[in-house]
């Protein structure tokens, strides 16, 4: 085994060999950012956790797929915005609606977000509360590529190069996407972002 | 150029913290450029926003669910394979009818290429009876010619009158 192999990629030959520990401790290690995905792409925070149940499922079965020199968390990700992809298509059928859909306007698809657990503290945590609100709504009002690749790109972790393998375009394409996106954001929550609200800690 | 600028302040807005070198470097961009200060801003909120995103709630056992999801998966597979084997108790009856069917077309066939050449033969030798009244072949060979004069102009035997008369 190279010694320059990705650790993730180490423990997934582990699991195609059938060491199901190897791939408990993938799971434990992706479990909260697949969710996060899912939920967010998806927007249903509720079935999150059941899609992202079926994101590591998928996986498992597809260990004899996974080619080593394909990253890990790339392959990963891949699948869990495929699945996401086929619970947005499976509401759709029952709606009728295009599948570039974004959720605004929508009661039966306003963000089903967590319960909201800031409780009526200090006024600095309900504007906190209200900043995170306004950000996630506007980034379900983004198309589904636009926010899956913003989303991809909000942590160091994921590349451009990765990005662009994970939904599918090429490197400008998937920039250019990001670029969009933020600008998008940037315009909607200019008097949030200029509010200093989100100081450098 | 912009596009390029806007890239790598992206890209360091989202870094928690910058190395020296890419402070050094966010200097000389800020230095270079007049807007990239309120443009810097801008992209460092956005990030630190997009970054203060809570976690999507998770159940505890989260992994051991998926473990007993796969579990689950692989014991209906397992299934599966028995009832497969199933099937495959009843796959030398399944053989002898498609066997004898396949027996049963290619006689079918087969009676129904004689019955298409015999047809041809009786054709053939209908025909070959009302042959034996045709003309012979010198009779014939003057054909297309006596054929081609039956098509002359009727205005040239019409001038040809008119000269007589």
């Amino acid at each position: 085994m190279s010694a320059n192999l990705d650790p993730d990629a180490a423990l997934m030959l582990r699991v195609r060999e059938g060491d199901r520990s190897a791939f408990e401790t993938l799971v434990e290690k992706y479990k909260q950012p697949v969710v996060n995905l899912v939920a967010r792409v998806t927007g249903d925070f509720t079935e999150a956790e059941d899609i992202a149940q079926h994101v590591f499922v998928q996986v498992y079965k597809s260990a004899h797929r996974y080619e080593v020199t394909a990253k890990f968390s790339t392959w990963l990700f891949t699948i869990a915005r495929n699945l996401s992809l086929n619970e947005i298509r499976r509401r759709s059928r029952h709606r009728a609606d295009s599948l570039d859909e974004t959720f605004a306007d929508d009661d039966e698809h306003t963000i089903r977000q967590p319960a909201d657990t800031h409780s009526a503290g200090p006024t600095e945590t309900l504007l906190q509360g209200e900043l995170e609100e306004k950000v996630e709504e506007a980034i379900a009002d983004l198309p589904e590529k636009q926010r899956t690749a913003l989303l991809m790109c909000r942590h160091e972790e994921f590349s451009y190069e990765e990005i662009a393998r994970v939904v599918g375009c090429s490197l400008s394409a998937t920039k250019s996407l990001i670029h969009r996106a933020r600008e998008t954001l940037k315009e909607r929550l200019k008097p949030y972002l200029h509010s200093g609200a989100w100081r450098e800690e | 150029m912009k596009d390029v600028r806007n890239d790598e302040l992206i890209r360091l807005s989202m870094k928690p913290e910058l190395s020296p070198e890419e402070e050094a470097r966010l200097e000389k961009i800020l230095r270079g450029e007049p807007d990239a200060h309120a443009a810097w801003d801008e992209e460092r909120a956005l990030s630190r926003a997009l970054q203060s995103l809570p976690d999507v709630p998770l159940s505890n056992n989260f992994t051991s669910r998926v473990m007993q999801e796969i579990d689950l998966e692989e014991a209906r597979d397992q299934r599966m394979r028995h009832s497969h084997g199933g099937w495959f108790r009843g796959f030398w009856p399944r053989l002898s009818w498609g066997t004898a069917a396949l027996v049963l077309g290619l006689v079918g066939m087969h009676e129904y290429s004689v019955s298409k050449r015999t047809q041809l033969a009786n054709d053939v030798a209908l025909v070959s009876k009302d042959a034996a009244k045709l003309p012979s072949a010198e009779v014939l060979q003057d054909f297309d010619a006596i054929n081609q004069l039956r098509q002359v102009s009727m205005t040239s035997d019409d001038d040809l009158l008119i000269a007589l008369q």
